[in-house]
């Protein structure tokens, strides 16, 4: 629990990421290059806004995966919520930063400028008042998210909703692509930096197989200039000394063992299938799908949301698969900030304000003297 | 240039109004007074200074919190004289209506316009109204222009600051932009956010008698503080460093930008203003600007160093340094 009497202003404090960073500095002196990644838009955003990269040695690299939730929402979801905003007497509402997402031939947020009807809301639990006030429209949440959206979402769900509520479920579950980014990388990448609000839902235990199929270190952070750098330095503490635990580095919002209630909604209402993540493709288990019981409620199951044409993730030349899979860098894209901007973004990774290129494009670090 | 046709972001204030206004309007109407590229024009009438400038206001939605279209295009136009060093004293007025815009929209609107020139001593001393076809506008467009005597001998440019100077503003920064996008369909959120538009000519007064040696005044309109500062350290050929720490900000806009994704830096404000004067005087216009009521948050945020030369750059609370880069703002079209 979120201890109340918590100076939060020491998580940004000069002093403490100062002596962090020369622990940082020491502790890795004689350590061979390396690489730790991140997987949650949050961190990218805190480490560019803060600059925090400069607190680290150059051969100590932070690399961004695929943490943003809408950059890898498949395009196929989004296709067929865009399929469903066209159809008669029906109302799609969802969060925000998926509306300008481009899908295979148009978004969210051109479709409602050409007369669908398309909502923002800013939690579920509006869906259930507006479908409330408006009993004879269909309305349909599309639900994209990681575990935690998900888990809100299950809650929801588990406690009723009205009939003409449906639900277009494009959720993730985080831990099944760590295995498939350990594929993509090389042994250079040698730890992780877990989504801190993630695994307040899941907990670690779930992490659990990367300490034992892999031998990886991956340490939960928070989301303060403070709470970053304490969980590289545990990373790297971790690595000098050949071990390989998953580490709780947010003790002051996160449990070990998660939120019960949670993982309680989360299990009951969806079952875990492979699913796909776009820029990376098929993830085995990764997936939420409403469980049977509730397909009701399914709008996948009650209405034709099958788009008329194939699915086509990315803008030729848009590097934001391989942006996604920390592979390369948006700087090494051809389109970043000179055709793809945030008001016309080419892929989704310079949309959502977690997106790396969006993050990016907003924040350079600048390599100079602080003197 | 590049595009062969206008977006949006021509109309931003920022890369591509800059490119607009350098490769198509300077050279077309070429002529010194304009390639000064102030807020305003500076003039030399029968041996008086005067300034000339010119503002349209295109806000979505025309009514926000704080305030409406009508005292925005009165406080720009104002605000614009100012930033030249000048005491506002006439006003032209012109609307471009839709067909079918409410009469008691007009009415609060123009109701307002007289208050806000009352407020700011200035005269509307002539106008002219068009209406278009329905769909043809939005509402209501509102031009401005305004005359004002310049009664000081400092020279005022935004290619004036120099090393060792010191960045003043009068308070808390983006103040109008998120009461703006507050307002937004899609972006409803609770927000007491108001805007913070007003006329600041007098507290432009209060500077120019608190330093002889004012180098520079700038409102961050659009585009909002990183817009105007990049503009300057170009034009001045410096580097302008910020103090994270030091620049006056509401919780409630913070957390309003962390939850849009946005930098407040480049959120428009209406009714502040960057000043940079030497380090000798900064402590007396410090003074004087808390001493005045649109001025009472005024803090220094910032000073101009000659290491990176165009840049603008931020020193973060914990010590690190990044770029405030120069938005293509295209992101928060009317604004104002």
């Amino acid at each position: 629990m979120m201890n109340q009497n918590l100076n939060i202003a020491a998580f940004n404090s000069r002093e403490i990421v100062s002596r962090l960073a020369e622990d940082i500095k020491s502790l890795s002196a004689d350590m061979a290059p390396l690489k730790l990644m991140h997987i949650c838009g949050g961190h990218e955003n805190a480490i560019v806004r803060h600059a925090l990269r400069q607190f680290l040695p150059a051969h100590i690299q932070v690399i961004a995966g695929p943490g943003c939730p809408v950059c890898i929402c498949p395009v196929e979801a989004i296709d067929e919520a865009i399929t469903l905003a066209q159809q008669p007497n029906t109302t799609v509402l969802t969060f925000g930063d998926i509306l300008r997402v481009p899908a295979t031939k148009t978004s969210l947020e051109e479709v409602r400028a050409k007369g669908g009807r398309v909502k923002v809301v800013y939690s579920p639990v509006d869906a259930i008042k507006i479908a409330q006030q408006e009993p004879q429209q269909t309305f349909v949440f599309f639900s994209v998210g990681f575990e935690t959206t998900a888990a809100g979402i299950a809650g929801l769900i588990r406690s009723g909703v009205p009939e003409n509520l449906f639900f277009l479920i494009a959720n993730r579950y985080i831990p099944p692509v760590l295995k498939l980014l350990m594929d993509v990388h090389d042994e250079s990448l040698q730890g992780f930096l877990l989504a801190g609000h993630a695994g307040t839902i899941t907990g670690l235990e779930v992490y659990d197989f990367m300490r034992d199929e892999y031998r990886l270190p991956c340490a939960a952070a928070g989301f303060e200039p403070v709470d970053i750098l304490l969980a590289i330095r545990k990373l790297l503490t971790l690595i000098k000394n050949n071990q390989h635990d998953v580490i709780n580095c947010y003790r002051r919002v996160m449990k070990n063992t998660g939120n019960k209630i949670g993982q309680q909604c989360l299990s009951e209402v969806f079952a875990l299938e492979p699913g796909t993540w776009r820029g990376i493709g098929a993830v085995d288990n990764s997936a939420y799908q409403l469980k049977d019981k509730y397909a009701h409620l399914d709008a996948r199951k009650q209405f034709n949301c099958k788009p008329s044409y194939p699915p086509q993730s990315f803008h030729p030349g848009c590097l934001c698969h391989r942006v996604m899979l920390g592979e390369v860098e948006p700087q090494d894209c051809k389109l970043f900030k000179k055709v793809c901007t945030p008001g016309k973004p080419f892929g989704p990774c310079m949309v959502s304000a977690e997106g790396t290129c969006h993050v990016r494009y907003n924040y350079s670090e600048i390599k100079i003297n602080l003197s | 240039m590049t595009s062969a046709s206008i977006k949006l972001a021509h109309g931003s204030g920022g890369r591509l109004s800059n490119a607009l206004i350098h490769d198509l309007f300077f050279p077309a109407f070429n002529n010194p007074i304009l390639n000064q590229a102030h807020d305003g024009a500076l003039l030399t009438m029968h041996s008086r200074q005067l300034a000339f400038s010119s503002d349209s206001f295109v806000v979505k939605p025309y009514f926000f919190p704080g305030g409406n279209i009508g005292e925005l295009a009165v406080n720009g136009t104002v605000n614009d004289l100012a930033m030249c060093g000048a005491i506002p004293q006439f006003l032209s007025v012109a609307f471009i209506l839709e067909e079918g815009f409410p009469m008691n929209h007009l009415k609060a609107i123009v109701k307002s316009m007289a208050a806000a020139a009352q407020h700011a001593q200035v005269q509307i001393v002539t106008g002219d109204t068009k209406v278009v076809e329905r769909g043809a506008a939005d509402g209501v467009f509102i031009n401005t222009s305004g005359i004002g005597i310049i009664n000081h001998q400092q020279k005022i440019s935004p290619n004036n600051a120099q090393a060792g100077d010191v960045i003043i503003t009068n308070g808390y920064i983006g103040d109008h932009g998120i009461a703006i996008l507050s307002q937004r369909e899609g972006l409803f959120f609770e927000t007491t956010i108001q805007s913070d538009t007003a006329a600041l000519h007098t507290l432009v007064a209060s500077i120019l008698t608190a330093s002889a040696n004012v180098r520079v005044l700038r409102d961050p309109t659009r585009g909002g503080v990183a817009g105007v500062l990049n503009e300057i350290a170009l034009a001045s050929q410096v580097e302008i460093r910020l103090d994270e720490v030091a620049i006056p900000m509401r919780d409630s806009v913070r957390a309003a930008c962390d939850l849009l994704g946005l930098d407040p830096l480049i959120i428009a404000n209406e009714g502040k203003l960057i000043t940079i004067v030497p380090k000798a005087d900064s402590a007396a216009v410090l003074q004087a600007m808390q001493l005045h009521p649109l001025g009472k948050e005024s803090a220094i945020i910032g000073r101009v160093l000659n290491n990176n030369p165009g840049k603008v750059t931020l020193e973060t609370r914990i010590g690190s340094l990044r770029l405030v880069e120069m938005p293509l703002g295209e992101q928060l079209p009317r604004i104002c």
